[in-house]
């Protein structure tokens, strides 16, 4: 479980990547990532979840998110990222899913 | 409203903060606020981080204001020309593995505003928002 808090634009995005980054590093495969918290999201967060996900990818690994705001969901609504992301509406359910892998 | 930010992208806190305080003043509710910070923020990152590949310091300055029903935001900078309506549309279809990273910004930037206009100034590249509002109070 991975908690998003606040907001991800380009100021933040880059210490969330390192959390990220150094948790893929250490052998973790599957990541939910709980976006409940989460209130804003800018092309840099985006980026960040793409870059993740195209990693996790590459190594049979998934993240899939969370308990998405309204706003948030709209962002990647128009970014077209509803389709290739898993999207759950808790965290329960995305845990679930994660632990069935 | 005007705010002047230098070219850091760590400047982009208080550009969010001046919207949320343009928002409060004209009774603006937090999905436009949401909005025009995101169409700010994208057109900022991309003057911060390509504007001025020779570095230094360099100034952008944001104007916000309401007329009738509508909120303009002004952006102008000395940075090299770059006409963010000349961007191709981004790949919103392929799978993560070959979706490509850029070019989400200036489609985000289409998406929540109502109105866009650039325009090249002698060394100043302008871009003009517009954002339809309905007052919250």
């Amino acid at each position: 479980m991975f908690a998003l808090k606040g907001r991800r634009d380009a100021v933040s995005a880059p210490s969330v990547r390192n959390q990220l980054q150094e948790r893929i590093d250490q052998g973790e495969r599957r990541f939910s990532v709980d976006a409940a918290g989460l209130t804003y999201i800018s092309s840099s967060g985006l980026r960040l979840l793409l870059q993740v996900a195209k990693q996790l990818e590459e190594r049979s690994a998934r993240i899939v998110l969370c308990a998405l705001q309204e706003p948030v969901k709209r962002v990647l609504k128009i970014a077209g990222f509803m389709l290739p992301f898993s999207i759950f509406s808790s965290s329960e359910e995305g845990i679930q899913v994660c632990q069935r892998d | 409203m005007n705010v002047v930010v230098a070219n850091d992208i760590s400047e982009l806190d208080r550009l969010h903060q001046s919207v949320s305080q343009f928002c409060r003043e004209h009774g603006l509710s937090s999905e436009i606020e949401g909005d025009l910070s995101l169409a700010l923020e994208e057109i900022l990152v991309n003057v911060i981080r390509y504007g001025h590949p020779e570095g230094g310091k360099h100034e952008i300055v944001v104007w916000l204001s309401l007329e009738q029903d509508c909120v303009i935001a002004t952006v102008e900078d000395d940075g090299l020309p770059f006409n963010p309506l000349e961007a191709p549309e981004p790949d919103l279809y392929s799978p993560i593995e070959t979706r490509q990273v850029g070019g989400l910004g200036i489609h985000l930037i289409r998406n929540v505003t109502d109105g866009l206009e650039y325009r090249r100034d002698g060394d100043r590249n302008r871009m003009v928002m517009r954002k339809h509002v309905s007052r919250s109070e």
